[in-house]
């Protein structure tokens, strides 16, 4: 067989600096967003401790009570009470930690599908896929390579709107366990005030019963410094994700237009 | 990127695709081939994610995405299938993806959803339209999951990691070895480095020096034709590999006195860790 004669064509350099700044600002938001969210997590990593803690401390005021007889009646009372708050606490815990995983795993999938938008956004660049607005392209190659990549970039900004959707609903979420741990913290507090009240007049089990008010005091001091530092991280992750989702509309938008122009070749839209 | 037809017989195409220029420093260079027989297309090796933009852009310039219907994986590494998902994205449904059973699981923290045809050791056959590629075991070169991809037809065989060279730019002269003497310092550290069985080795040699060839075609740098080929099988025959065991008991050493005698200054020239104590120190 002759040799085929080798063809070698060179083409045009590619542009690597094709990045647009809408993926790069939703980039950026997910960062700061995603931030918030770790520092609340982070901020909220105590309630678990101080729930179980708060469950053995009503258990001796319980065992307590009941070796003070009748004096420990109304003791005995709240130290139920507590325990039903305790089981609350542990219960937001819990949903906490599923809404962590949400959080976490959304961000991951809204910054992965940035990244893949990042290089499908060059390679339109360098197919020298045209503007909206530009004639259509007569090589077969080119036109359905632009439709390839059109199509493709539509998928990821529908990821992208459903990863920022799960994102800002699970800070939705933390917000609503945040004021749960708030009413959690106001219960314990009149809780702990009731207690100190019934120990005063609990004769020879007062210590005791006193040092019981001022434990779950402490734990309560805990809750709220927790609640202070969270509450803020919280309220920062809802403000970045309000405006994260309206980058990520805004951008999805900004392209189906742009796609719809493109597919009209030869029409205009007047701007504004 | 620069694209060169290899070979071309009527419907039945090999192009290769690198050399990109505009590829940062600290990125590998790749060879992206591409085997197009009517209007069927497997893309060998179709590089990583920063090759995407340039991949794409050269390859539709010369046939249309919807005809891409394959994908094939030597092995694992990223500068080879880290693309998959922007692949996956552009091309058609039907796109069918290959690749070492070994690896299928690794190769989808690129992308979970992707579904990999696994490809079993002894390797078998992948039909394009009229013609049929072989899927030829590499194993241990360098991957333990690792295949080469012969074309009866054109005479041509993809060797993956195989023979790659790393060229400087500026001592590139196209894209064919034009002189194997002197080609040999681009492979050799390389080969001694990352090939990991001179057993396996052997294997492989054997098995494709007992195939008709005209051209070896590497994933790095520069492609062998013609007597090259068979050059480039004698000097990897030749070559002592593994060379990161150097200090370590070579397997040429035949007595356990001879073995004693090579481990004694391997122990003695390996890193030691400074002695540390966290014990208070005793008065």
């Amino acid at each position: 067989m002759e040799p085929v004669p080798v063809t070698t064509r060179t083409l045009a350099p590619a542009a690597r600096s094709a990045t647009p700044s809408p993926s790069r600002r939703i980039r950026e938001e997910v960062g700061r967003v995603f931030t918030h969210c770790l520092n609340a997590y982070f901020a909220f990593a105590g309630v678990g401790d101080l729930a179980e803690n708060l469950r053995v401390l009503s258990l001796n005021a319980e065992l307590a009570a009941g070796r003070a007889g009748d004096r420990g009646r109304a003791i005995r009372v709240l130290t139920q009470y507590t325990r039903e708050l305790v089981t609350r606490m542990m219960q937001i815990h819990h949903d906490m930690v599923k809404i962590k995983a949400i959080t976490y795993g959304s961000s991951a999938d809204a910054l992965r599908v940035l990244h893949r938008l990042n290089f499908l956004d060059m390679a339109q660049h360098q197919a020298g896929c045209p503007d909206a607005g530009e004639a259509e392209d007569a090589g077969g190659g080119r036109g359905s390579t632009r439709a390839a990549l059109e199509r493709a970039s539509r998928a990821e900004f529908t990821a992208i709107l459903n990863a920022v959707d799960r994102l800002v609903g699970s800070i939705g979420q933390l917000e609503n366990l945040a004021r749960l741990i708030a009413e959690v913290v106001a219960q314990s507090d009149s809780i702990a005030t009731n207690i100190a009240i019934e120990a005063a007049s609990a004769g020879a089990f007062e210590v005791e019963f006193s040092h019981v008010a001022t434990t779950m005091r402490g734990y309560v001091e805990k809750l709220r410094e927790i609640i202070d530092e969270a509450g803020g991280a919280v309220r920062e992750a809802v403000k970045s994700g309000y405006s994260l989702k309206r980058h990520a509309q805004g951008l999805a938008g900004q392209e189906s237009q742009a796609q719809g122009r493109a597919a009209a070749p030869g029409k205009r839209r007047n701007a504004g | 990127m620069i694209c060169t037809t290899i070979y071309r017989e009527g419907k039945h195409r090999w192009l290769v695709f690198g050399q990109d220029p505009e590829r940062p420093d600290n990125v590998i260079d790749t060879n992206q081939v591409v085997v197009a027989s009517g209007d069927s297309v497997v893309l060998l090796d179709p590089g990583g994610m920063e090759v995407f933009p340039a991949m794409l852009s050269a390859l539709t310039e010369r046939l249309g995405i919807e005809q891409v219907r394959h994908l094939f994986f030597s092995h694992q590494d990223p500068d080879v299938c880290s693309a998959l998902p922007l692949w996956r994205s552009v091309c058609g449904s039907g796109l069918q993806v290959h690749a070492s059973w070994l690896w299928t699981g690794f190769i989808s923290h690129f992308d979970r959803e992707a579904k990999i045809n696994a490809l079993p050791d002894e390797g078998g056959v992948l039909a394009l339209n009229e013609a049929r590629l072989q899927l030829v075991p590499a194993h241990y070169l360098h991957s333990p999951g690792n295949f080469s991809v012969y074309d009866a037809r054109a005479r041509i065989l993809f060797s993956g990691d195989i023979g790659a060279s790393l060229v400087p730019p500026k001592e590139r002269r196209g894209l064919y070895v034009e002189n194997f003497a002197d080609h040999i310092r681009f492979m050799d550290g390389f080969h001694r480095r990352w090939m990991a069985s001179e057993k396996a080795r052997d294997a492989w040699v054997e098995r494709v020096a007992r195939l008709d060839l005209d051209q070896l075609v590497p994933q790095h740098g520069l492609l062998f034709r013609g007597d090259d080929v068979k050059r480039f099988l004698d000097w990897l025959a030749a070559l002592p590999l593994g060379s990161a065991l150097a200090e370590e008991v070579r397997p040429e050493a035949k007595t356990s006195a001879e073995h004693r005698a090579l481990e004694a200054p391997a122990r003695a020239a390996r890193p030691r860790l400074a002695a540390t104590s966290t014990a208070p120190a005793r008065r």
